[in-house]
């Protein structure tokens, strides 16, 4: 009798969106190792379409219910790139202020909600609350703390409301940013604790190595999330942004209908460890001491690392936006009103999102009518990279029992912080 | 509609205005909200798809009122008002992205945490169709007005 081991992550959902893991081997002879993503194509690109510049924005901001103020940003610079507009320094600052608390929004309810339970062996965060009740405790007031800055900043906790094309429709108060910083300055102990638990269970982050290109933004003498050049661990060239095509290079595979990118190898990877791997030098004090006591290195090739490099920015985020509100303290607020007015034009613009580089793409006829978009997000980015991880770690644990083979290719997955079936959120109930 | 601190009563419109019916909760909320002075000790809130948002603006209230789209084996533009505990979740979801969480894994949380309030109700509207679009099914759209009375009733 041949023994044969099949797993499959598959799930039958109403709407079409979900990665699934597909491993089949027969006498320890791997037959098949695919990481499928059946993702529904995301028709944004059309729906911006007829809109005018001014909406853009609004719109892409519901391409995903965590990255919002992401979208919003890179769609904001891709038209102001488009239509020439200029933004002050104030805006500039305003913005990134406004664009971390939305990486600590995401990456703390990634590292709380969904990767912690794996690593002290509980099925989810609701099972965690007994025995690990006040870390959980702890990850939520973070979590509240970005909410709330979000909010502060954006007008609301996400889909922001007040980023436009040229600056913001309202600003912060002085008094509002004071509020801010007190509130952040609190939230840097719930981080340091954070770190603590998380390092107590460390361990339990699988040793996995595999040689990797590694691409995120550079900008001189900053960790960026925001201004900068397209560049890789693979090669000294920085790619101006205008030509983000060329890096991606997009094209189509049989088991996926979300398209997949390679650069200089037959995948990359983009998100917080290729950020790391890329700008660590540039971390601030206390999240370079946070990496350190992880020994999280640059140069590191272990896609699981990608959870303690998000808990790293976390604390990089807090520490780079306290330094900013100080700066726009120090100058004072001042009143600016965005003067725009439409015209022909094409134009990129990107950022870093929490789980990646991302690429959009406008053009606009005279009277700022959009006529094309191109959207490239992250997690398709990765698609590729997980596809490449699966064939070299497959191998290495065939031995193990099928249960942990498969924890361990879900620990990868999550490991990506995929943003997979997240356009929509509805219920599906049975009255009892 | 920011968070406000103030009030005791929450009302939180949940989806996504660009995959067709998923938005009624969004579309109801807005229109609530454009009522909002009469109803001056009530909050009225757009998460959109940031259903994890929930577990923090319920925190502290009295009462919660939650719209949503949802899948019910009723006839299309059917609403049904419920509390947690008559329902059991269908909704599937692979653990593989934070993205897909369930409404109710939220609240459960909240509820395990003693912050979600006793008076906690959901409205859910059964969709014709869930797909990319900017635009609701008829069977939605005819009854947003008879939508939004109910739930303003509830508020009276």
């Amino acid at each position: 009798m041949p023994s044969t081991m099949e797993i499959n992550v598959h799930h039958v959902t109403r709407v079409e969106g979900h990665g699934n893991i597909a491993i089949r081997a027969t006498d320890g002879t791997i037959e098949k190792v695919e990481w499928q993503v059946p993702e529904a194509p995301r028709f944004f690109e059309a729906m911006v379409r007829g809109r005018s510049y001014e909406d853009i924005q609004t719109i892409v901001s519901r391409i995903c219910g965590i990255c919002s103020i992401t979208h919003s940003l890179a769609s904001l610079k891709a038209v102001e790139n488009a239509l020439d507009i200029e933004v002050s320094e104030q805006t500039d600052k305003l913005r990134i202020l406004t664009h971390y608390s939305e990486q600590l929004q995401s990456h703390s309810l990634h590292v709380g909600y969904l990767v912690s339970p794996d690593l002290v062996g509980k099925k989810s965060v609701v099972g965690m609350l007994g025995e690990f009740g006040d870390a959980v405790k702890t990850v939520i007031r973070i979590h509240r703390v970005a909410n709330e800055w979000s909010d502060l900043l954006a007008g609301r906790t996400t889909h922001p409301v007040r980023l436009k094309p040229g600056g913001f429709s309202k600003l912060p108060t002085e008094g509002e940013l004071r509020e801010l910083k007190g509130m952040l300055e609190k939230g840097v102990d719930d981080l340091k604790a954070l770190a603590e638990v998380v390092l107590s269970v460390a361990d339990a982050l699988p040793d996995f190595q595999r040689e990797t290109e590694y691409i995120a933004l550079i900008h001189p003498g900053v960790y960026t999330f925001y201004h900068g050049s397209i560049g890789s661990t693979d090669t000294a060239e920085l790619v101006p942004i205008s030509e983000f095509e060329r890096v991606v290079n997009e094209y189509v595979v049989p088991q996926s209908t979300a398209k997949w990118t390679k650069w200089h190898r037959d995948a990359y990877a983009v998100g917080a460890l290729a950020r790391f791997n890329v700008n660590a030098e540039h971390l601030l004090p206390l999240a370079k001491a946070t990496a350190a006591k992880f020994g999280l290195e640059k140069g590191n090739t272990n896609p699981y690392m990608n959870n303690v490099a998000q808990l790293v920015e976390c604390v990089h985020v807090v520490e780079a936006s306290l330094q900013i509100i100080d700066e726009l303290l120090t100058d004072g607020i001042k009143p600016e009103v965005p003067k725009v007015s439409p015209k022909a034009g094409e134009g990129a613009g990107c950022v870093e999102a929490p789980r990646g580089i991302l690429f959009h793409r406008y053009a606009f006829e005279k009277n700022g009518i959009c006529t094309g978009a191109n959207i490239s997000i992250p997690t398709n980015q990765n698609h590729g990279n997980i596809q490449k991880d699966f064939e070299a770690l497959v191998p290495q644990i065939m031995d193990r029992d099928q249960d942990e083979i498969r924890l361990l290719l879900e620990m990868l997955v999550r490991s990506y912080d995929p943003c997979i079936s997240c356009s929509t959120h509805y219920l599906d109930v049975k009255f009892i | 509609m920011a968070v406000s601190k103030m009030s005791d009563v929450v009302v939180i419109g949940l989806g996504n205005p660009f995959m067709s019916d998923d938005g009624v909760g969004v579309e109801i909320i807005h229109r609530l909200a454009a009522q909002s002075s009469r109803f001056p000790d009530v909050e009225f809130l757009d998460l959109g798809s940031a259903v994890h948002g929930v577990l923090h603006v319920v925190s502290g209230k009295k009462r919660v009122i939650l719209i949503d789209c949802g899948f019910m084996d009723a006839e299309p533009g059917t609403m049904r008002r419920f509390t947690l505990d008559e329902v059991i979740t269908k909704k599937e979801v692979s653990g593989l992205s934070f993205h897909e969480a369930d409404l109710f894994s939220i609240l459960e949380l909240s509820r395990r945490l003693n912050e979600l309030p006793a008076n906690t109700i959901i409205y859910a509207i059964q969709p014709q169709s869930v797909a990319f679009g900017d635009t609701m099914s008829p069977e939605l759209i005819q009854q947003l007005p008879h939508y939004v009375e109910r739930i303003m009733a509830d508020l009276e």
